[in-house]
C-alpha cells in the first residue's frame, strides 16, 4: 500500500497522455446552424428534415470539394475554367492537408498549422479556440469579408486577403502572418477562398431543401441510374426514346438549378476578375497635408460631416469613443438571429442554435476612433476605402452621397481625433469660430 | 531538506478527483457543433460520374 498513491497518480496521468481513444479523421462540420435556421425558417413548429438530407448534402460537397485531407476544386467547364483562374490547385493542397514537409522541404497543412484552431478546419470561425475570442475569428462561409477594396457585396481581391495575411488584423487575435514567404501566403489565400466557396455552396444546399417534398432529394441518383441505363440501350424504340428525353430532361435540369447554376453562376463566377471592382482612391486635396494652410478648415469640414451629413457620430459617437449604438449585431449573428423566436439578448430563446454551433452572441461595438488602433488599416487610403465602400457585414454603411473631398475631410477628421486635445474641440456641435487655432 | 510530502487520504481523494475532472471535462470533450460531415462513398461516387459525364459548358 505503500506507493499505491504515486503509482495510481502515475498511471492515472499516462492515461491522462495518452487520451481516450483514437482522433477522429479530420472532416469538414456540417453547418448545422444553417440546417436549424432553415427548419426553423419552413417547417412546422419543432420539425426538422429528413435525416437523409445530412448525408446528401455531405456526399453533394463530398464530391465536389473533396475532404480536408483531399480537396477537390469544383472543376466543371472543360475549357477555361473559372475556378482555374481563381484558385490555384497545388495552393489549395498545400494549405488544406496535414502538417508536414514533403521530400523538397516545402511544408504543407499551412491552414492546418497557422489557421485552424481559431477559423476551424471548415472554415466556420469556430475552431477550439474561437469562443475564447472577442471579436470571434472569421467564418468564411457567408463569403463576406470586412477590410477589402472592393465595394459591399463583392468579393475580396486576392490583394485583400493578403493585406489581412501579412498585417494581421490590430485589435483582434489575428496576427500578422509578415514571416511567411510569399508563395505560402498565396496558398493560405486560394485556400480561404476554397473554404469560402465550399461553405456557401453549402448554404445554398440548404437553402433549396425548402423547395422540396420531405424525403425527396435533391438529387435523385436512382433517376440518374435509369437515364444512363436507357442511354445504354441500343436501337431504342420511339417510346424508348420519349422515356429517354423526358428523363434527360428532368435530370440535366435538376444537375444544372442544384449544381451547375449554384457552383459556377452563383459561387464561383464572383471571384473571376475580382481586381476589377477594385474602388479608385482618387489623390487626396493639398488640404489634407497638416502643413497646408487650409488643413484647419479642412479638418473642421471633417468635422461637420462626421455630426451631420456623414452622421457618423450615430454610431460612433459625439466623441468618437464608439459609444453611439451599442446593440447591433453583425451579419455573420444576424444570419440566425433574426430566426423567429431568438431573443440575442435571452440566451434560453438561442440554446438549440449554440447547442447546433452558433457562438453566443455579442453586440458589435462601433470602433473607437480615438485610440488609433484600425483593424483594417490605418493608411489614409485604406480609412478612406472604408468609409466610401462601408464594411461588409457590419452596420457601416457605404456613403454613395458624399463626394471624394468629403469623405478626405473625414478621413483627415477620423485620424485626428486620437489628438482631440491638440485641437480643443468641443464636445459636440459645428461652430467653426469654437476651434482654437 | 527534507521534502518528503505526506498526503492525506483526503488530498489524495481530491488530487484523483481533478485528474479525473482533467479527463472527462477535456479529454474526452466534444463540441456539440463537432457533427462532422457525413457522406456515403458509393453516393460520392455516383455523384461525381454524372457531374463529370455533364457538358457543362453547353
Amino acid at each position: 500500500m505503500k506507493h499505491v498513491f504515486p503509482k495510481l497518480v502515475f498511471s492515472t496521468v499516462m492515461v491522462l497522455l495518452v487520451g481516450c481513444g483514437r482522433s477522429p479523421e479530420v472532416a469538414y462540420k456540417l453547418n448545422s446552424v444553417e440546417l436549424l435556421k432553415q427548419e426553423k425558417l419552413f417547417l412546422d413548429n419543432g420539425d426538422h428534415f429528413d435525416d437523409s438530407y445530412k448525408r446528401e448534402i455531405g456526399s453533394i460537397l463530398t464530391a465536389v470539394f473533396g475532404t480536408p485531407n483531399d480537396p477537390l476544386l469544383p472543376v466543371l467547364l472543360k475549357d477555361d475554367d473559372p475556378v482555374l483562374r481563381v484558385i490555384n490547385s497545388q495552393h489549395v493542397a498545400r494549405s488544406a492537408g496535414p502538417v508536414n514537409r514533403d521530400y523538397t522541404q516545402v511544408r504543407n497543412g499551412l491552414y492546418r498549422q497557422h489557421c485552424a484552431h481559431c477559423h476551424g478546419i471548415t472554415g466556420d470561425g469556430h475552431g477550439p479556440t474561437a469562443p475564447f475570442l472577442n471579436p470571434y475569428p472569421r467564418d468564411f462561409r457567408m463569403a463576406k469579408f470586412k477590410y477589402k477594396a472592393t465595394p459591399l457585396r463583392s468579393v475580396p481581391t486576392d490583394h485583400d486577403l493578403t493585406d489581412v495575411l501579412i498585417n494581421g488584423v490590430p485589435g483582434t487575435a489575428m496576427p500578422s502572418f509578415r514571416t511567411m514567404d510569399g508563395d505560402q501566403i498565396a496558398a493560405l489565400v486560394d485556400y480561404v477562398k476554397f473554404l469560402t466557396m465550399r461553405g456557401q455552396y453549402e448554404r445554398f444546399l440548404m437553402a433549396e431543401l425548402s423547395n422540396l417534398d420531405q424525403g425527396e432529394p435533391l438529387i435523385d441518383l436512382a433517376l440518374a441510374k435509369q437515364y444512363r441505363v436507357m442511354l445504354e440501350v441500343r436501337e431504342p424504340t420511339q417510346q424508348q426514346q420519349q422515356q429517354l428525353g423526358q428523363l434527360e430532361e428532368k435530370h440535366l435540369d435538376t444537375m444544372w438549378s442544384v449544381v451547375g447554376a449554384r457552383l459556377i453562376e452563383d459561387v464561383i463566377a464572383r471571384w473571376v476578375d475580382a481586381d476589377k471592382n477594385r474602388t479608385a482612391v482618387p489623390s487626396a486635396p493639398n488640404a489634407y497635408s497638416r502643413d497646408d494652410r487650409d488643413h484647419q478648415d479642412f479638418l473642421e469640414k471633417g468635422r461637420r460631416l462626421f455630426y451631420e451629413k456623414g452622421n457618423c457620430a450615430q454610431c460612433h459617437g459625439d466623441t468618437g469613443v464608439g459609444n453611439g449604438q451599442l446593440e447591433n449585431f453583425d451579419d455573420w449573428t444576424n444570419d440566425w438571429i433574426k430566426t423567429p423566436g431568438v431573443n440575442p439578448f435571452y440566451p434560453n430563446s438561442y440554446r438549440e442554435f449554440t447547442d447546433a454551433g452558433a457562438l453566443a452572441p455579442r453586440p458589435i461595438k462601433p470602433r473607437n476612433l480615438t485610440e488609433a488602433v484600425y483593424r483594417g488599416g490605418g493608411q489614409p487610403e485604406e480609412i478612406y476605402l472604408r468609409i466610401a465602400n462601408g464594411i461588409e457585414g457590419t452596420p457601416m454603411p457605404a456613403a454613395p452621397a458624399l463626394s471624394s473631398d468629403e469623405i478626405w475631410a473625414l478621413v483627415a477628421y477620423v485620424k485626428a481625433l486620437p489628438y482631440s486635445r491638440t485641437y480643443h474641440w468641443p464636445a459636440k456641435g459645428v461652430n467653426a469660430n469654437q476651434i482654437a487655432r | 531538506m527534507n521534502l518528503k510530502f505526506y498526503p492525506s487520504i483526503v488530498t489524495k481523494g481530491l488530487v484523483l478527483l481533478w485528474i479525473a475532472g482533467l479527463i472527462f471535462s477535456g479529454g474526452c470533450y466534444r463540441h456539440p457543433s463537432a457533427q462532422s460531415l457525413e457522406y456515403e462513398a458509393n453516393a460520392v461516387q455516383a455523384l461525381r460520374i454524372e457531374i463529370n459525364s455533364i457538358n457543362w459548358d453547353e
